[in-house]
C-alpha cells in the first residue's frame, strides 16, 4: 500500500506544530549553558539550607554536571512529554471532529497506516526537536561556556524519545477513541499524570518513563539503557497497536 | 483485471442492516446493481442513503446483513473496494490547509488507476485553479473539487452522495452533462444520492427508492414507470361500486370529480374496463421521477387504500 502520501500530507499538516516543539527546544537547550553564569551569581547572593549547599555547588562547579541536570534530567524530557501530548491528543481526534474522516478514510488506505504514518511523523518530529534542542545546548556551551557536551548527551536522546513515545501512544489511543482533539488531551494528561506516580516511590522507579527517560544510567555509569529503551518501545508498540485497533472499531 | 470485477454485480446487499441505539438507519437491504449501470438511490432526509453508502465503502459497519462491492466483501476487503470506488461524500471533507493541487497529489499517490488527464480536464471545465486553498473556496467550489478527486480516479464504481448540492446550475449541467457521461461511457458503474429528481431521471438508468432505512422499491427507471401507471378518469356517474376489487389496480383517489387509479396490471384490460363505461374522460398519465417519489413514499408511508367506490 502507497504509505509516501500518507506520510507526505501529515508532514504537511504538522508541520507548524513541529516547528513550534523545535523552536521552543532550541530556546530551551540554548536558554540553559546562556544563564549558567547568571545561576552561579544568584546562588552566591541565596542563602541555602547547609544540606543542599555541596550538591548545589558541585553541580554548579562541574558544567557538565550542570548542563545534564537541566537538560536530560528535566527540561528535555518535560517539554518531550508536553510536546507528546500535543501532538498525540491532535492526531486523529480532529479529523473526525472536523469532518475530515471521511475524505481519508474512504481512500485506499488502512487505518493501521493511517495510525502508523501520523505516529511516525509524530515520533520523528519529537526526535528532531530534541536533536535540535540539544545541538543548540551543545552549541551555546561551547561558544558560552568553552566547552560542548559529550556524547551522551546525544546518546539520551533514544530513551528520552523512546519514552515520549510511550505518551505520544497514550495521547494516541485517547484520540483514537474521540472527537475532540482536546478532551482526549486532557484525559491523555491525566494518565501521563498517573504514570508519573512511580517516579516518587525508589522500588518502583523502574517501573517509571520518566526517571528512564532521564536516560541517569548514561551520566552515572557511561552505559546506554538499552534494556529500558527495548521495554519502552514495546509499550509503545502495543499502544499504538491499540490506538489502531480502536480506530478500526469505529464508524466514519 | 480481477476475475470477480466481470461476472459479479456492482453492489449486492443481502439484509443489509445497521442500526444506531434504537434508531434503525438501514433496514434489511436487499439491493443488487448491475454492473455499468447508473443507479439513483432516492428518498427523504434520514431515508439512509448516506448510510448505506458508507456500508458499501466500509466507512460504518452493519449491525447485520452483508454487502459485496465489484465482488469484494465490503468489510474484510474494504481496501480492494476503495482501490476501485471514486467517492464524493455529501459534506465537504477535503482538508482546509490544502491547495487544489495538494488534494490531486495526495489522491493520485493512493489510486494506481489515476488520470491526470481526466483531472486536468474536470479541472477546467469547473474553473478551478491548482494553487487555490480549500478553505478560501465556496461550498461549491469545494463540492467541485471532491467530484473531480471521485472521478479523476477512474473508478469502477462512483458513489456519489448528494453530488450537485450547492452547485449553481451551469455546474450541475456540466457535471451531469459531461463528467458523468464520461464516466458512464467508461462503464463504470455510477450510484447518485440525490434529491434532484428531475437530474437524477435524466441520467439513472435504475432507481431505488429508500424510505425510513428501507428499500421501497428498486428496479429499472422504464420498468418502474411501467408498473407505476396512473389513468385519469371522469365517470358519468358514481364510479362502479365494484372498483376497489378490481385486481389491476392499486391506490385509486379522487380530485374533485376525476378519479386518478394507480394501476399495477394489465393496463390495457383496465383500459378496456373502464371504455365499457363510457367515461367522459380517460386518459393514460405518464408519470415521472418526483410523481413515483411522492407515489410510492406516501405507500410506504402506509398512507396506500385500496380503491373505493365512495
Amino acid at each position: 500500500m502507497p504509505i509516501r502520501p500518507l506520510l507526505i500530507k501529515e508532514l504537511r499538516e504538522a508541520r507548524w506544530k513541529l516547528f513550534t516543539a523545535g523552536l521552543v527546544m532550541v530556546a530551551l537547550g540554548a536558554v540553559i549553558p546562556a544563564t549558567h553564569g547568571f545561576v552561579v551569581g544568584l546562588l552566591e547572593e541565596v542563602p541555602l539550607p547547609p544540606a543542599l549547599l555541596p550538591q548545589v555547588q558541585a553541580q554548579l562547579r562541574d558544567v557538565t554536571t550542570y548542563l545534564w541536570a537541566n537538560w536530560p534530567a528535566k527540561n528535555l524530557y518535560q517539554t518531550l512529554v508536553v510536546a507528546a501530548l500535543v501532538f498525540g491528543a491532535g492526531a486523529l481526534a480532529p479529523e473526525f471532529g472536523r469532518g475530515t474522516a471521511v475524505f481519508l478514510f474512504s481512500r485506499p488506505v488502512t487505518r493501521r497506516a493511517v495510525v502508523l504514518a501520523k505516529f511516525a511523523v509524530g515520533v520523528a518530529g519529537l526526535a528532531l526537536a530534541a536533536l535540535a534542542g540539544t545541538l543548540a545546548l551543545d552549541l551555546t556551551a561551547r561558544a558560552v561556556l568553552g566547552q560542548g557536551v559529550p556524547w551522551t548527551f546525544y546518546a539520551a536522546l533514544v530513551p528520552a524519545t523512546a519514552g515520549a513515545s510511550v505518551v505520544y501512544g497514550i495521547a494516541l489511543w485517547f484520540s483514537a477513541r474521540g472527537d475532540d482533539g482536546l478532551r482526549a488531551g486532557v484525559w491523555a494528561a491525566l494518565a501521563a499524570a498517573a504514570l508519573s506516580v512511580p517516579s516518587w516511590v525508589p522500588n518502583l522507579q523502574v517501573a517509571s518513563v520518566y526517571v528512564h527517560m532521564t536516560a541517569r544510567p548514561l551520566f552515572l555509569e557511561g552505559r546506554f539503557p538499552w534494556l529500558e529503551v527495548l521495554g519502552l518501545a514495546a509499550v509503545t508498540a502495543l499502544l499504538v497497536l491499540a490506538s489502531a485497533r480502536a480506530l478500526e472499531g469505529r464508524d466514519v | 483485471m480481477d476475475e470477480r470485477t466481470t461476472s459479479d454485480p456492482a453492489i449486492r446487499t443481502e439484509g443489509l442492516t445497521r442500526r444506531y441505539g434504537q434508531t434503525v438507519a438501514v433496514r434489511d437491504l436487499d439491493l443488487s446493481v448491475p454492473r455499468g449501470s447508473v443507479l439513483g438511490l432516492v428518498g427523504p432526509n434520514g431515508a439512509g442513503k448516506t448510510t448505506t453508502i458508507k456500508l458499501l465503502l466500509g466507512l460504518a459497519r452493519p449491525t447485520a446483513g452483508r454487502a459485496e462491492v465489484l465482488g469484494f466483501d465490503a468489510i474484510t476487503q474494504s481496501l480492494e473496494v476503495r482501490r476501485r470506488t471514486g467517492y464524493a461524500p455529501e459534506n465537504d471533507a477535503v482538508y482546509g490547509w490544502m491547495t487544489v493541487r495538494d488534494a490531486l497529489d495526495f489522491c493520485r499517490g493512493l489510486y494506481p488507476t489515476w488520470d491526470r488527464e481526466r483531472a486536468g480536464r474536470c479541472l477546467d471545465l469547473f474553473g478551478l485553479a491548482a494553487g487555490q486553498r480549500v478553505a478560501a473556496m465556496s461550498r461549491g467550489m469545494r463540492r467541485q473539487l471532491a467530484l473531480v478527486l471521485a472521478v479523476a480516479a477512474r473508478p469502477q464504481l462512483l458513489l456519489l452522495d448528494e453530488p450537485t448540492e450547492g452547485l449553481d446550475p451551469d455546474r450541475r449541467r456540466d457535471f451531469f452533462g459531461v463528467i458523468l457521461e464520461d464516466v458512464a461511457a467508461d462503464g463504470s458503474t455510477v450510484l447518485i444520492s440525490s434529491h434532484q429528481l428531475h437530474e437524477v431521471e435524466r441520467v439513472a438508468d435504475r432507481v431505488a427508492f429508500l424510505r425510513a432505512g428501507r428499500l421501497v422499491r428498486e428496479g429499472s427507471l422504464d420498468s418502474i414507470k411501467e408498473t407505476e401507471r396512473q389513468v385519469r378518469v371522469v365517470f358519468q356517474g358514481a364510479p362502479p361500486p365494484d372498483l376497489a376489487a378490481w385486481p389491476e389496480l392499486g391506490r385509486a383517489h379522487a380530485e374533485g370529480r376525476t378519479w386518478v387509479l394507480a394501476v399495477r396490471g394489465d393496463l390495457h384490460a383496465v383500459l378496456a374496463r373502464l371504455r365499457a363505461l363510457n367515461p367522459f374522460a380517460l386518459e393514460v398519465v405518464e408519470r415521472n421521477l418526483e410523481d413515483l417519489y411522492f407515489s410510492l413514499g406516501r405507500e410506504a408511508d402506509g398512507d396506500a387504500h385500496p380503491p373505493s367506490a365512495d
